[in-house]
């Protein structure tokens, strides 16, 4: 609540407490006259006697404005408070049993986190294993497609019987066919829907006409997915030929071999950048699951 | 005391005990002296027509479980002096921590009051002497702690008053000497020339010696909240809690007061230095404002410090 206060006599009277004379009337009030005065229990009668000696008495008001404020000391309630809570819970933190749990606590929380996290990059290293090893031993019931990148407007189409529906089970009959012949030829067939035969630098135009045939009859295979990627090489061989380029598989990424450790751009295949990327060089990386490092136009592209 | 109280204070008394939480087996014989004699002190001393409904009133506001506790101890309950320790150890401790410069001292007057309490020293007839047969129940035990161990603190100081003062012990000494005797009372901040100083110290002690005697023409209870209030730094709704009445109660009467004894100081300065009216005006704000000026420019200089400390943080750290 603010005062209405003249503030020169404000400024005057606060001052004005280092002087003055203090005669008290009558003998010092004891502790209990005191206490019960602080806490406006003394009666009316007796409250004069009082009033008129604590007025003139600077020690015995100056108690008095101890116990007024300091309402612990004139509470109804003990002091129970005030010597149970004498050690702060924050330090009780810091006692030797506490935070023996607290640290076992928090050890258990990290190692949880830790194995967690060492799981699940176990977890995308065997998937990439998995996807790496499936065209060439899994049945072309298996069908993966590695991103949305090859998406078509559905008017570049032309569904045959025999084509692929956009659906899994129509894609994996149509599929059926190249598996047969990528076992048998060392260059899987290109089959990117809808789009024209990428344009083969010319260290790769080691693809026969039988592969540009096949590529023009599975470009009218439907947007959406595609299969595992053909790679030509052999189970478990850590060398395959895409598209006229050969790639090593080290540390379970497939390495150009033209590659010689320059920076790279790394690119995601679900990513815009991937489908800024020249088609061909989209073309290998559809063709090759996991992490692949292809050197194309001089630029060394890692795409995972 | 009139007899015809005494199955008052009988019924009221049994009324205590029951109103207690933990009565501690006492019995009615065990309390009704320690009422009988709050009665006497508060009550029939300074008013002779007590009624009865008032001396019911006052044993019903007695605090039953604090008198109770201090009873059983009295009689020597083992269980009460342990609770009793338990329960105010801490606030024994914190009153003399803030008594003390130093916590072995604020401990050894700790240690002093609860011997005292015990009753360790003995009367010229051998019998225990103890405080805490001046606890009445009227105020709180805590608050009765505190205060006696002010008061064991001044007795304490002035028996060591030989001994080097020390500037935290200055609570002490505006407590043991009633009259501050500082000369040094300047109202006036630095001026350009000696004769202006010597000049405004002159008005600002007169202003000062007005200002004392208008407050000593005050009544007992205006003089009472004039000093809590400015000198002791009572808080405004405390003021009103110790009193009896509402906050905007005591805001109306320090107002009033704080007018009284600008009008008082106004007729004593006229009269004592023939002041004129404007002069006293005039005197008045210039002793207001270089206390003014002096406390302006400390807040500049720390504010100034603040904003410094702040940007150095800011830009080195």
């Amino acid at each position: 609540m603010e005062l209405d206060l003249n503030k020169e006599m404000e400024v005057l009277l606060r001052r004005a407490r280092e002087g003055g004379p203090s005669l008290p009337a009558g003998p010092h009030l004891d502790a209990d006259t005191l206490s019960a005065f602080a806490a406006n229990a003394i009666p009316a009668a007796a409250r004069v006697s009082c009033v008129s000696h604590l007025a003139d008495c600077t020690p015995c008001r100056t108690i008095l404005a101890q116990l007024i404020n300091h309402p612990e000391g004139i509470s109804e309630a003990p002091a129970k408070v005030l010597a149970v809570a004498a050690t702060p819970w924050y330090s009780k933190l810091f006692t030797l049993p506490k935070s023996a749990y607290a640290t076992a606590s928090l050890v258990i929380l990290f190692g949880a986190i830790a194995v967690f996290f060492i799981s699940q990059n176990i977890k995308e290293k065997g998937t990439e294993v998995s996807r790496n090893i499936e065209p060439a031993i899994s049945s072309p019931k298996e069908m993966e497609v590695p991103s949305p990148a090859t998406t078509l407007p559905p008017s570049t189409v032309e569904p045959t019987p025999e084509t692929v529906a956009p659906t899994a089970p129509a894609v994996k009959k149509e599929i059926e066919q190249p598996p047969v012949k990528a076992k048998d030829m060392p260059e899987a067939p290109s089959v990117t829907a809808g789009a024209p035969p990428p344009p083969a630098p010319a260290a790769a135009r080691v693809a026969d006409e039988q592969v540009s045939d096949e590529v023009r009859n599975e470009a009218e295979l439907p947007s959406a997915r595609k299969a595992a990627p053909k790679m030509s090489a052999a189970p478990g061989s850590d060398a395959t030929t895409v598209n006229g380029k050969t790639f090593v598989k080290k540390d379970g990424v497939w390495i150009d071999a033209q590659f010689s450790g320059e920076t790279t751009i790394n690119v995601k295949r679900s990513s815009e950048d991937f489908n800024r990327l020249d088609v061909g060089l989209r073309d290998i990386a559809n063709k090759i699951s996991g992490t692949v490092i292809v050197v194309w136009n001089g630029r060394a592209y890692r795409v995972q | 005391m009139s007899s015809k109280f005494k199955s008052i204070i009988a019924a009221t008394a049994a009324r205590v005990l029951s109103r207690a939480v933990n009565s501690r087996g006492l019995a009615i014989d065990d309390i009704t002296p320690r009422i009988e004699h709050s009665l006497e002190k508060y009550l029939f001393k300074d008013n002779p027509d007590v009624t009865a409904a008032e001396v019911v009133k006052f044993i019903d506001e007695l605090r039953a479980d604090e008198l109770c506790l201090v009873l059983a101890c009295e009689k020597g309950d083992a269980d009460a002096w342990s609770d009793l320790v338990r329960d105010f150890d801490a606030t024994v401790k914190s009153a003399a921590r803030k008594m003390c410069a130093n916590p072995a001292d604020a401990d050894d007057l700790a240690s002093s009051i609860w011997a005292e309490l015990h009753g360790l020293r003995r009367d010229d007839d051998g019998r225990v002497k103890s405080k805490l047969s001046y606890y009445s129940g009227r105020g709180s035990l805590g608050g009765w702690l505190r205060a006696i161990v002010s008061q064991l603190a001044i007795d304490e100081f002035r028996k060591q008053s030989k001994l080097v003062q020390v500037e935290e012990n200055r609570e002490f000494e505006n407590l043991a000497n009633e009259a501050s005797t500082h000369a040094d009372r300047s109202l006036v901040s630095p001026s350009e020339s000696p004769e202006e100083e010597l000049s405004n110290k002159l008005t600002a002690t007169h202003v000062l010696a007005a200002i004392q005697e208008a407050i000593a023409m005050l009544s007992p209870d205006d003089r009472l909240m004039l000093k809590l209030y400015y000198f002791d730094d009572v808080r405004l709704k405390d003021l009103a809690a110790t009193f009896g009445f509402h906050e905007a109660t005591a805001s109306r009467k320090l107002v009033r007061i704080q007018s009284a004894v600008r009008d008082l100081v106004e007729a004593i300065l006229k009269k004592e230095h023939g002041w004129s009216e404007s002069e006293v005006n005039r005197f008045l704000s210039e002793a207001a404002a270089n206390l003014g000026m002096g406390i302006e420019h400390m807040f500049k200089v720390f504010i100034f410090a603040a904003v410094v400390q702040e940007v150095i943080r800011r830009c080195v750290l």
